[in-house]
């Protein structure tokens, strides 16, 4: 029987706690060198691939960047080895929450800390275990909904608190950006001796 | 009520009363056209004597390509890491500015608001829109100090072709020539300019009263300087007026020697080409007996590139990338420009050569050869064509587009000679600045 989930706001069940400490602590150590490992797109579009029927070649976008450009692609590597985890085999997910799970979340775990934190500190990796499975609607398995809420709040670190307010301000500039840009657009702008 | 253009303390911080009367003179005069919008420095004074340090500052620095000369680059990149969302996400052990990854034009397209510094306020910002020819608009947020920065380049330029902006006489300092249907027009005031007149005209006839009003203005009121892409000058030219501005200023990726031979037989002043982009300003300009761009920023370093994104030695083609520039709110870090030339130093200083706006294209000749379009932009020099393009089929057949001339068919006939295959001409009936058009493409091309 296959499951799909998706959503953060009431989670199903996902595979045991334990299990993904070891998947984590059995990285393989070369993908943890300087340069983020060859064949990277294909990875994780079988990443995807395994847990999503729903995957279209331009899904993959956003991980064809110059990897020097997206220092939060190892993040992206760390959790597409995690989710190829056999415990998740049975579950479905839509693609655009996979996608949003390898960027987004990515983004803000590599904000927070490096790859190498997410392995070898007891505590950061279960925060990463707890922030992965939340952001694609699952919940360890065995925990009900309030535990694992509680848990994942307590195991939060200030790195990544911080992460997720500094994101959000940022979002919030941003999209004030857009609007001052698109407003000034429409208005006059200020002298130039030329124009290109 | 609007207040008057000439009473607009808003747009024009700090006018004086010589100032309000001598804008209210460009305006308020029988043939003057019919303004259709509003503009301004808006520089408060401190900016303007801000400014004022700037270009005293910058006309004595040295400009160089060699990363080596350019000390200021790594404390750049160091900012640009800790206050640009987008290079924020880069990884940082990059050793030096060659070892960093490049930038594009589509990256800015997809989100530019990840390149503006996130410690810049926001209340002042303007924005210019550029559509380009590459199909990825941007609108380039600016500053209002930003935008008077481009004064100390056009100066240095200027300078450079033995125009000294001390010397500028009249009353209107600048004249910017538009020629579209419809376009921004305005007049304003400028104290980098002495406090004198800055109007933006559009000389298609839908813009004034009577057609022959706009031989009148220019007559009446002698700009110093006259600025406009060639499309708009060529038009200018047209026009029967006597007076003789000190300088021309134009923009065009390639301005055809015989179009500048037209331009200055008509005008008998410099006519200065400026290499310019909405996201970086000026490049480089020209400079007397040289047939090149002589760079002009000392604080943006020019790299040229090969297709994978390696240096290339002085003297060998690439793409033009470029890295810092002067406006705050869009630092650039190895932005590929999407033009094409080739860096060299002479005993005057780094220029710009063989400039050409788009990725090369190979043209094949009849017998099988493979030509650049920069052997095809040779061949086209001696023509007076302020705007043109030339397209490949795939049986050879080429389609070129100029604006009407007497010398369409020499011009099609040299093509023709040159590559072996028929050339279709097909004429630009109305011609108009807000066309940008790709001025070459192949169905043929191994490159483009």
């Amino acid at each position: 029987m296959s499951n799909t989930t998706g959503s953060a706001d009431s989670t199903m069940q996902g595979p045991d706690i334990n299990i993904l400490h070891h998947r984590l602590t059995d990285y393989p150590k070369e993908w943890l060198d300087q340069k983020v490992a060859a064949g990277f797109v294909a990875i994780i579009h079988d990443a995807i691939f395994c847990r999503s029927a729903e995957l279209k070649a331009s899904d993959l976008e956003p991980f064809r960047r110059p990897p020097k450009q997206c220092d939060w692609y190892r993040l992206t590597l760390l959790i597409a080895y995690f989710i190829a985890d056999d415990s998740f085999a049975e579950l479905r997910f839509p693609a655009a929450s996979l996608i949003d799970l390898l960027t987004g979340t990515a983004e803000e775990l590599a904000a927070a800390g490096p790859t190498v934190l997410y392995l070898n500190d007891v505590d950061r990796r279960e925060e990463f275990i707890r922030v992965v499975l939340n952001a694609i609607g699952l919940r360890p398995a065995g925990e009900s909904e309030n535990q694992a809420q509680d848990r994942l709040q307590a195991v939060s670190s200030q790195e990544r608190l911080k992460v997720l307010k500094a994101a959000k301000l940022a979002e919030e500039r941003s999209r004030k950006l857009r609007e001052a840009l698109a407003e000034k657009k429409a208005q006059e702008s200020a002298d130039k001796m030329m124009r290109e | 009520m609007q207040t008057s253009p000439w009473a607009d303390y808003q747009r024009l911080p700090g006018l004086d009363d010589e100032g309000s009367q001598r804008l209210k003179t460009l305006i308020d005069q029988p043939h003057a056209p019919r303004f259709a919008n509003r503009s301004g420095h808006h520089l408060e004074p401190v900016e303007v004597s801000a400014l004022e340090a700037y270009t005293r500052e910058e006309a004595g620095r040295t400009i160089s390509a060699k990363a080596i000369d350019n000390d200021w680059v790594d404390e750049f990149i160091e900012n640009c890491f800790k206050r640009v969302p987008f290079f924020r996400q880069y990884n940082q052990d990059c050793g030096s500015l060659a070892e960093l990854p490049t930038v594009s034009r589509a990256d800015m397209s997809r989100d530019i608001t990840q390149f503006v510094p996130e410690h810049l306020p926001l209340d002042r910002l303007i924005a210019f829109e550029t559509s380009g020819t590459t199909g990825h608009p941007l609108l380039v947020p600016s500053h209002p100090v930003v935008a008077a920065r481009y004064s100390c380049y056009h100066k240095k330029a200027l300078g450079w072709n033995g125009v000294s902006s001390e010397a500028l006489q009249s009353e209107l300092a600048v004249l910017l020539a538009g020629y579209q249907e419809k376009c921004f027009t305005y007049a304003s005031i400028s104290p980098y300019l002495n406090n004198k007149g800055l109007v933006k005209l559009n000389f298609h006839p839908n813009g004034w009263n009577h057609p022959d009003d706009r031989q009148k203005y220019v007559d009446g009121n002698k700009p110093d300087l006259i600025s406009g892409d060639p499309i708009s000058l060529i038009e200018l030219s047209r026009l029967p007026f006597n007076h003789r501005p000190r300088a021309v200023l134009t923009t065009s990726m390639t301005l055809l020697a015989g179009c500048r031979r037209v331009l200055q037989q008509r005008f008998e002043c410099p006519i200065i080409d400026l290499y310019s982009l909405n996201e970086t300003g000026p490049i480089g300009c020209s400079v007397p007996g040289k047939n090149r761009f002589r760079l002009l920023q000392s604080r943006l370093l020019v790299e040229i590139l090969d297709a994978q994104g390696a240096p290339v030695e002085p003297g060998e083609r690439g793409e033009i990338t470029v890295t810092g520039g002067f406006n705050d709110y869009l630092p650039l870090l190895r932005y590929r420009t999407g033009d094409y030339g080739r860096l060299e130093l002479d005993v005057d200083g780094w220029f710009i050569t063989e400039l050409e706006g788009r990725p090369p294209t190979q043209f094949k000749t009849a017998a099988g050869k493979w030509l650049n379009n920069v052997d095809i932009t040779h061949l086209l020099q001696r023509f007076p064509l302020s705007q043109f393009s030339l397209h490949q089929h795939e049986d050879g057949r080429l389609v070129l587009k100029i604006p009407p001339t007497p010398e369409a068919d020499e011009i099609s006939r040299a093509l023709a000679d040159k590559l072996g295959f028929p050339v279709a001409l097909d004429e630009i009936e109305h011609a108009s600045s807000d066309r940008k058009m790709t001025q070459y493409t192949s169905d043929l091309s191994r490159l483009s």
